[in-house]
């Protein structure tokens, strides 16, 4: 730190909010983000009606005061239904993304830390599942686990963990030629220790990037898997499936099809943006 | 090169056969009795229990996965339909052109779009086109494609009658589902390529061919374009494989013969050799244009050729998948 420069307050956290701060288009991801988490968390407050609310007098209303979004082939208010969908979608998007975590994090440190062998064995496993088209590995997976929102959280998290446990693994080996590494092994912390407390917090920048980028993944993962018919069930308001229950109606009622499209792309818009200005904010390297 | 090709080919094999272990370990998993599922709820138990003898169901995993693989190294055998007893690997040689073409059209509308518009952005930075052109990108990536499918459907096909909405009868039907797939890989591609040309035309060499009197066309064409050219490769092959697996869904939206519904269709019906030869399949094909792509890289760049006698050419992850 230059000496003339006055150093702010706050730490290594408070840096990268000032840094993220500045980027106009990333604030706006958030803050986009933040108002979806928040119409999750209060959907039965917002919605105006139930998720499940039957009602054959009012099949297929085209958008009005009643309904501002309208009706599907069930009468039931579709604004409503995409308001709770927020909360599955958000649900996948996260559980899975920890999935991915947990699965490709265990892996990438592994073969970063130890290396040799057990590199290669898990490099060579990996080489595997990465010859696999993504979204193929995830619907094989979802055929073998069954429908489900828990098996497609499952099947989402890792079919994303091989690409996750590469980045991991990537970071990990650039930590670990460091200097203060080979102090800690020799001051005798145990490997445990070591991984925990000095390689993770120093590997984690792109490893956050990947993972906030994972999120808005997951979230369109869930609605192929779903609108393929190997994900969440109706009456479940996940916006894939509202999709895929829509398809037949296309032709006639467009409001069917359009409403819950465009929340898939909002949220994962949004949280793209965040995951964008993530990146920039904690590693201006991994800027492409 | 011969060499370099013959030895990816021959690792090709080991990864392969992994990716068979992992499919057949998944259906394997699967709950449900094939041989209930070939004769139907109604069969006795003595006809279940000889069918699951005749077929090898009660053989050990291993055993079981032997077979599979040794059928398909030595007879070229992917077994057969537990609903309608045929050929596997002939039913997916006649969907496979249908996933091919799609693959294709839609490989080079991204291409052409993606590389296209990313070297105006770059070459016209900050300006309107490229702001609009970096907007439309975020918005490509946040798209699930059988949204966007069905979307087209409803402007092209509903409201302005222009184009057909599903099946394959003629040219003009391929139109949609190739926009559809390739424009979400044309948002990745553009973005891949707007930033790899704005690191190459500020470099020295650039202004040399300026000041030598090189026309801006020639210049952004030939000279910089062919070293920008790297990642740009890197990212269509990484979209190649997001091409492979959005056919699935494309294919579903408009109703494509191709091997990705089939897929569907018989994970449904839980005719699990499908499933496998499938995504085998698939994996092959995927691993045939990752090679491509390495081959590709020695072309764009000399310097690469230097990979083709290393031990062990470099391996291109799906990081950014």
């Amino acid at each position: 730190m230059e000496r003339t420069e006055k150093r702010k307050a706050g730490g290594h956290w408070a840096g990268i909010w000032r840094q993220y701060r500045k980027n106009k288009l990333a604030m706006f991801g958030l803050v986009m983000l933040v108002l979806l988490i928040l119409i999750a968390v209060f959907a039965p407050q917002l919605a105006p009606y139930g998720y499940d609310e039957q009602n054959p007098g009012t099949r297929f209303l085209a958008p009005c005061a009643q309904f501002p979004l309208g009706t599907d082939n069930f009468g039931r208010d579709i604004l409503s239904r995409i308001i709770y969908g927020a909360q599955i979608s958000l649900q996948v998007g996260l559980i899975s993304v920890g999935v991915s975590c947990v699965v490709g994090g265990i892996l990438g440190v592994l073969a970063g830390y130890y290396g040799g062998q057990m590199d290669n064995v898990i490099m060579r496993g990996l080489d595997v599942l990465m010859a696999i088209p993504g979204m193929i590995l995830a619907i094989a997976i979802a055929a073998s686990l069954g429908n489900g929102l828990n098996n497609m959280m499952i099947a989402i998290g890792l079919g994303h963990a091989p690409g996750f446990a590469r980045v991991v693994r990537a970071s990990v080996l650039q930590v670990k030629e460091q200097e203060f590494i080979e102090a800690a092994r020799l001051i005798g912390d145990s490997d445990f220790k070591i991984i925990f407390t000095h390689i993770l917090p120093n590997a984690m920048a792109p490893m956050i990037v990947q993972a906030t980028l994972n999120v808005g993944r997951s979230v369109i993962s869930a609605a192929s898997l779903s609108f393929l018919g190997l994900g969440i069930q109706p009456p479940i308001p996940e916006w894939g499936a509202m999709l895929s229950a829509a398809r037949s109606y296309l032709r006639d009622y467009y409001w069917l099809t359009t409403y819950p499209g465009f929340a898939i792309l909002l949220t994962v818009f949004s949280l793209n943006l965040v995951g964008d200005g993530l990146r920039d904010a904690l590693d201006p390297r991994l800027k492409n | 090169m011969l060499k370099y090709i013959g030895k990816r080919l021959l690792l090709m094999i080991p990864v392969l056969l992994g990716v068979a272990l992992v499919v057949f370990t998944l259906m394997y998993i699967t709950p449900g009795d094939p041989a209930k599922i070939i004769l139907g709820e109604s069969a006795t138990e003595e006809a279940i229990e000889a069918l699951r003898e005749e077929m090898g169901l009660n053989d050990p995993f291993l055993v079981r996965f032997g077979s599979y693989v040794g059928d398909i190294l030595f007879h070229f055998d992917f077994g057969n339909s537990y609903q309608t007893g045929r050929s596997v690997l002939q039913d997916l040689l006649e969907r496979f052109p249908a996933t091919v073409q799609l693959a294709v059209l839609s490989g080079v509308v991204s291409v052409i779009f993606g590389v296209f518009f990313g070297i105006i952005s770059a070459v016209k930075q900050y300006s309107v086109f490229d702001n609009l052109a970096s907007a439309l990108g975020l918005v490509g990536v946040a798209m699930p494609n059988f949204w966007l499918g069905m979307m087209l459907v409803l402007i092209f096909s509903v409201k302005l009658r222009w184009l057909p909405a599903s099946g394959t009868y003629g040219p003009e039907y391929w139109i949609l589902p190739a926009i559809t797939l390739g424009l979400i890989s044309a948002a990745s591609i553009m973005r891949t390529t707007r930033s790899s040309m704005l690191e190459v035309i500020r470099q020295d060499y650039i202004v040399t061919a300026r000041a030598k009197g090189q026309s801006e066309w020639v210049i952004i064409t030939v000279h910089a374009l062919k070293n920008a050219m790297i990642p740009i490769l890197t990212i269509v092959g990484i979209q190649f494989g997001q091409l492979l697996g959005g056919s699935v869904l494309v294919e579903t939206v408009f109703s494509i013969p191709g091997i990705g519904r089939y897929m569907i269709d018989a994970i449904k019906a839980r005719d699990y050799p499908i499933v496998q030869g499938g995504v085998l399949f698939l994996s092959a094909c995927f691993s045939f244009v990752n090679l491509g792509v390495d081959v590709l890289y020695s072309l764009a760049d000399p310097r690469m050729k230097s990979m083709f006698t290393v031990k062990k050419g470099p391996k291109k992850g799906r990081e950014a998948a």
